[in-house]
């Protein structure tokens, strides 16, 4: 898995953070999290698992990063999504570790980089996100006012 | 366009079929496509040659274990003696027992380094300053420098509100632990090191850091750090490191 998977881990991680170290870092933190619950998940296909968390994960760590007032050479879209106040992160706060992966749905800041970053659909995100897409509109919508200059595809 | 994100599921083999076969025939005509993909592959190469499987995965595995490990060598004892307590405690000392009817304080949990209990702890907070090849712990009036790397750590021996800044000479304040202006909860326990190091900048005089913490949740109000200070309800533990400039020594 390490081998086949590793690589589209890190160049995620590279590019939401732009710092090999702590790319590293996150690459191993996802990891680490799925091994300690494979009992529990489907990884037949486990690209949009790792590359859904390792989005969490380095979001998080630029928000973090942002509120210790660390300069980071993050873009401004990302940075403006990272420090939105998300209706999971308190959850995530109290269960950061082996909760991410029971089945609980995005947090709508990773939703907002699959759109607005990655360039996914609405129906892409959807499916990644596994919700309708009608609810993937709702809660980028929701977001759409605290992000300067970004549109949610109609 | 392809995106990045469809192409690293083309290489990993996690799309379906068809989409699979639409990229491959899309690729023989399209150069451009074509390179990407060969980029890929590329970078994928040098990845697992800088980190290569055999090195990382057993440091994964062994971190792994070591999660899981935690939460059984923690939870489940401390499990045990709260069931063993709660059971007993009224059949063999009732005068003690009647304490849980009380309204007093909690008691304080107190830890050492390795996690063991111990009395008489009290919130202590910690600058460690990254050396060439290891670290150095830095006291009262240290001397620092713009560029030097420090890492915080704390404890507190009971569940609590803290936060950490700190204020330069140019009259800066940079928070380290904290939402924004609002303490965060902390639990007890070893010393715990935030996430990330800080990098002096070149502000001269001096860097003073400060750990408040307070039995109910507060936050800095306006940015007034004074108000914060004086304030009976929050203890304040503080550490000054002098600062030099690179050129000469002071």
């Amino acid at each position: 898995m390490y081998r086949t998977y590793a690589p589209m881990v890190l160049r995620r991680c590279r590019f939401l953070l732009k710092d090999e170290a702590e790319a590293l870092d996150i690459m191993q933190d996802v990891f680490i999290r799925i091994l300690a619950r494979k009992d529990a998940l489907d990884l037949s296909s486990p690209s949009s698992l790792l590359w859904n968390s390792a989005t969490r994960l380095c979001l998080n760590r630029i928000r973090d990063k942002a509120r210790r007032g660390i300069s980071t050479s993050t873009d401004e879209c990302l940075s403006q999504i990272a420090d939105m106040k998300d209706e999971r992160d308190e959850y995530e706060a109290e269960n950061a570790l082996f909760r991410l992966f029971e089945g609980e749905p995005a947090s709508s800041r990773t939703m907002a980089v699959l759109h607005f970053v990655d360039g996914m659909t609405l129906e892409e995100t959807a499916r990644e996100t596994g919700l309708s897409v009608s609810g993937v509109r709702k809660r980028l919508r929701a977001l759409q006012a605290k992000l300067k200059g970004l549109e949610v595809e109609i | 366009m392809i995106p990045d994100w469809k192409l690293e599921r083309y290489l990993t083999g996690d799309l379906s079929a068809a989409e699979a076969a639409d990229i491959r025939a899309k690729a023989k005509e399209d150069d451009v496509l074509r390179a990407r993909i060969e980029e890929l592959r590329r970078s994928s190469a040098e990845i697992l040659s800088k980190y290569p499987a055999e090195e990382i995965v057993p440091e994964m595995l062994e971190k792994t274990e070591r999660r899981k490990g935690f939460g059984k060598r923690v939870y489940i004892p401390l499990l045990a003696a709260a069931v063993l307590l709660v059971v007993l405690l009224p059949l063999g000392a009732p005068e003690i027992s009647s304490l849980w009817k009380s309204h007093a304080d909690v008691t304080v949990q107190n830890y050492s380094e390795d996690g063991t209990r111990i009395k008489g702890l009290e919130p202590r907070f910690e600058i460690w300053r990254k050396t060439a090849d290891s670290a150095e712990r830095l006291g009262q009036k240290s001397v620092a420098r713009a560029g030097d790397e420090l890492q915080i750590r704390y404890a507190v021996p009971e569940k609590c509100f803290g936060m950490i800044f700190s204020l330069d000479g140019r009259g800066v304040i940079t928070y380290h632990l904290s939402l924004q202006d609002r303490a965060v909860a902390l639990a007890p326990g070893k010393m715990t090191a935030l996430h990330f190091a800080y990098k002096l900048d070149d502000a001269p005089y001096f860097e003073k850091f400060f750990f408040v913490i307070s039995a109910s949740a507060f936050k800095v109000e306006k940015g007034d750090i004074d108000s914060l200070l004086k304030n009976k309800t929050v203890r304040v533990e503080s550490l000054t490191l002098r600062k030099v400039s690179v050129e000469g020594e002071k």
